[in-house]
């Protein structure tokens, strides 16, 4: 009777052991599986930097404005002095509102 | 020649006055004087012109721009007569330039001896920084409504 109850108790354990490796199984492959998804992601980053970062997607050199030599916004921000001078000199010699807020010439605000 | 400055004096008086000051002759691009520089001497305009700057920082240069011009019988650098007597502009010859400099110091104790053409000169005074100022105030309006209208686009 002990004999059996021990060849018993032997038998509970193996099947309880073959149950617990089933079950763990399919959860061992999905980590697996997202170690791999990763590997896969990074290696895509790499080839591709500019299709999934927004930190290289802004950089496009041909959308950058060029910048005008600085002699010549000098002399555009000096032209539009003049004009601008010229518009409320005219204000104060004839003040009305039209004359006040007369549209600009002036390619510098145009 | 008629400076804004001795409008309505006579014509000894005018010359009283301009005997307090020196002629000076500014070669063309020759800086008359800078922003905050003490205003110890006042510029009656004879010939040529003088350009008015403020300095502007642009990409992170400081630059001369253009404010304003002087030509023959304006006024330059009333800040001679009014505190803190420090130029609150740069001004430089934009053409070969004669200005008369007047003394601060002669011009005052000359208008406080002569009260009559003091305060003539001093009304005159009144006229130029009122003009300036009507000026500024127009161009600033007219800039406002631009941005405001920049920002409301």
């Amino acid at each position: 009777m002990e004999m059996f109850l021990m060849i018993l108790g032997v038998g509970v354990f193996i099947f309880g052991l073959v149950v617990a490796c089933v079950r763990f199984q399919p959860s061992m492959r999905l980590e697996s599986s997202d170690s791999a998804l990763e590997t896969e992601r990074a290696r895509v980053n790499a080839v591709a930097p500019t299709l999934v970062s927004s930190k290289h997607a802004a950089v496009k050199p041909a959308a950058l404005p060029r910048q005008i030599p600085i002699e010549l916004l000098l002399l555009q921000i000096e032209n539009h002095v003049r004009l601008e001078q010229a518009a409320a000199e005219s204000f104060l010699e004839f003040p009305t509102h039209a004359l006040l807020y007369s549209k600009t010439t002036s390619p510098f605000v145009n | 020649m008629p400076y804004e400055l001795l409008n309505g004096l006579s014509p000894d008086e005018v010359e009283q006055i301009l005997e307090l000051g020196t002629r000076l002759i500014v070669p063309s691009g020759t800086l008359l004087f800078r922003l905050g520089d003490p205003a110890d001497r006042l510029f009656l305009t004879e010939r040529g012109r003088i350009r008015l700057t403020l300095p502007m920082h642009l990409r992170g240069k400081e630059e001369d721009v253009l404010v304003e011009e002087r030509s023959p019988g304006q006024t330059v650098g009333w800040s001679a007569l009014i505190p803190p007597y420090r130029f609150t502009l740069s001004a430089a010859a934009s053409l070969d330039t004669e200005v008369i400099a007047l003394p601060q110091k002669a011009l005052r104790e000359y208008m406080a001896a002569h009260p009559a053409v003091g305060c003539k000169v001093a009304l005159n005074l009144a006229v130029v920084i009122g003009h300036r100022l009507q000026l500024f105030q127009t161009m600033w309006l007219r800039e406002m409504e631009r941005t405001v209208q920049a920002h409301s686009a």
